[in-house]
């Protein structure tokens, strides 16, 4: 493959997000979780169910704590990247559990809200600072059939209604259940038209197999691949957003459900494709990022 | 959804407006405004060294531009880079990397476990800039004591730079990761040091700055045209080596 191929962060910055993604439309999606979650309940897309809002002090005082269930997701409306999320796996000793068993107090619980509504954890230069509570997504089994230690979670990156790329992110004992890639979850490249896995990358070198339970991760088909591909365009339509990364999560009850949707998607999908953005997009006939003749 | 295509229908276009930039720009640097500006301060007094920074910031910051966008080197912000290399060209990059390792080891475990307490974040980092400036002033009065040829007003600056990196640090160490926050401290300092040594401590760049600050005029539509550079940076070839291994 040829390096010319991968596109790098200026010219997805110059080429794909200054022209496609309008400032506005990033503030008003991409850096309010709320307004895009009832976008895309709107339209009919699959989300987790919203339990609560507190978007200012009022909200804050008037918030019925004892009300909200063992488990759910706490997060930043304007946040990314992960920062400021806080997920509770189940309620013992007076306090609920996050994902190691650390208890989350409904002191630290309150503290946690005030500086999301502080604006600690906001991204993307918005000054959406609510809270929400949302539910807590499960998949018990990744895709290898093994005991998920973590939620794995589908990247679908969408370029003007054509979904060009797709990962998907299983966390591993090292990103301690996080599907971070930077924080060693394992990335695999999925075949955009069948669904099939291609190839696998950890820590940025490439692999066929998990880390912890040495399952082949190699030519596995994601269940109900279509659907999801079609989930996914259809969000990044009604964004209003040209480049976006649409992020899933295909749970037990629910089956395939948006977790969000990224303005300025990461370029780690490439190694995890073995194969570059700009190539994969020249081949899906947009015009424009075909590499020019000298 | 507005359909746009991507990228600039017509390369020619943008490269004519550079040209013509360039070619206004030289017309403007022709007339020598600043160096009309340069003698007019120079006659009201203006410190020597005030003059030498003014003239050293732009070339400067088409460095760290330089560094970020085709070298790829990301840093904390624009800023950060620039006053540190200010601080280094002072008082040597030598002593303000070890200065910046002993304050990451005293100050980075104490913002690690404010992480554990309920606070905001304005006011942990605030601490932590407390703590790091009045580590920083100790730490400068013992090697003073201890023999060392620090001068007083040699360290505003460097306290002042290197408070604000830890504060930085510590931020991103909460916000993405420890190692993400190491790296972008490493790659700070070395983007930093190579300004230092390269631009804002290079008596011959500063010379030629004196004689002909109009030069300066060029670091604008230089920037500019950085902008406009779309190719992989230098470290992203290494980032996704990978990539032109496969087949």
């Amino acid at each position: 493959m040829k390096l010319t191929d991968v596109l790098g962060l200026n010219r997805r910055e110059l080429e794909l997000i200054n022209p496609l993604n309008p400032r506005a439309q990033i503030l008003k999606i991409a850096a309010n979780k709320i307004a895009a979650k009832a976008l895309l309940v709107e339209h009919g897309l699959p989300v987790p169910a919203l339990y609560g809002v507190i978007a200012h002090a009022g909200d804050y005082a008037r918030f019925r704590w004892q009300d909200l269930p063992l488990d759910f997701a706490l997060k930043p409306s304007g946040g990314g990247r992960g920062c400021g999320i806080l997920v509770t796996n189940g309620y013992r000793d007076g306090a609920w559990r996050s994902h190691g068993g650390a208890p989350i107090t409904l002191d630290a619980l309150r503290y946690h809200v005030l500086a999301i509504l502080h604006g600690d954890f906001s991204r993307e230069g918005g000054c959406d600072h609510a809270a929400f509570f949302e539910q807590k997504l499960r998949t018990a089994r990744d895709l290898t059939g093994e005991t998920a230690q973590g939620l794995p979670d589908l990247r679908v990156i969408v370029r003007e209604g054509v979904a060009v790329m797709a990962m998907m992110r299983i966390p591993t004992s090292k990103s301690d259940g996080k599907a971070n890639l930077h924080q060693g979850a394992i990335g695999v490249g999925i075949d955009i038209d069948s669904g099939r896995t291609l190839n696998a990358v950890l820590e940025g070198e490439c692999r066929r197999s998990h880390p912890d339970t040495d399952r082949d991760l190699v030519g596995l088909t994601v269940p109900d691949w279509p659907r999801i591909r079609d989930i996914a365009v259809h969000a990044a339509k009604i964004s209003g957003l040209g480049y976006t990364g649409v992020d899933l999560v295909i749970d037990d009850d629910i089956g395939p459900a948006i977790l969000e949707i990224n303005a300025r998607p990461g370029l780690d999908i490439q190694i995890a494709n073995l194969r570059g953005l700009r190539g994969a997009i020249a081949a899906t006939s947009a015009p424009s990022l075909v590499a020019q003749p000298a | 959804m507005t359909d746009v295509h991507p990228g600039p229908a017509n390369p020619t276009k943008p490269a004519l407006a550079f040209v013509a930039l360039f070619a206004a720009t030289a017309l403007l640097a022709a007339f020598e405004p600043l160096r009309l500006a340069v003698e007019t301060l120079r006659t009201e007094g203006a410190q020597g060294a005030t003059l030498d920074s003014l003239l050293l910031l732009p070339a400067g910051v088409v460095a760290i531009v330089i560094f970020r966008l085709v070298i790829g080197l990301e840093t904390f912000g624009l800023f950060a880079p620039l006053i540190l290399a200010f601080a280094f060209a002072k008082v040597s990059p030598l002593i303000g990397v070890a200065v910046f390792g002993v304050l990451l080891v005293l100050v980075s475990p104490v913002g690690l476990w404010l992480a554990r307490f309920p606070l905001l974040s304005t006011a942990r980092t605030a601490s932590l800039l407390v703590l790091s400036s009045l580590l920083l002033l100790c730490g400068f009065a013992l090697f003073n004591a201890l023999g060392g040829q620090l001068r007083l007003i040699d360290l505003g600056l460097p306290v002042v730079a290197l408070s604000g990196m830890m504060d930085r640090f510590v931020s991103a160490q909460l916000d993405q990761s420890p190692q993400e926050a190491l790296k972008l401290s490493i790659y700070t300092l070395l983007v930093s040091t190579l300004v230092a040594i390269g631009v804002i401590g290079n008596p011959w760049l500063l010379e030629q700055l004196r004689a002909h600050p109009d030069l300066l005029l060029f670091c604008f539509p230089l920037c500019l045209l950085l902008g406009r550079y779309s190719g992989l940076r230098v470290m992203e070839v290494w980032r996704f080596r990978v990539l032109a291994r496969a087949s």
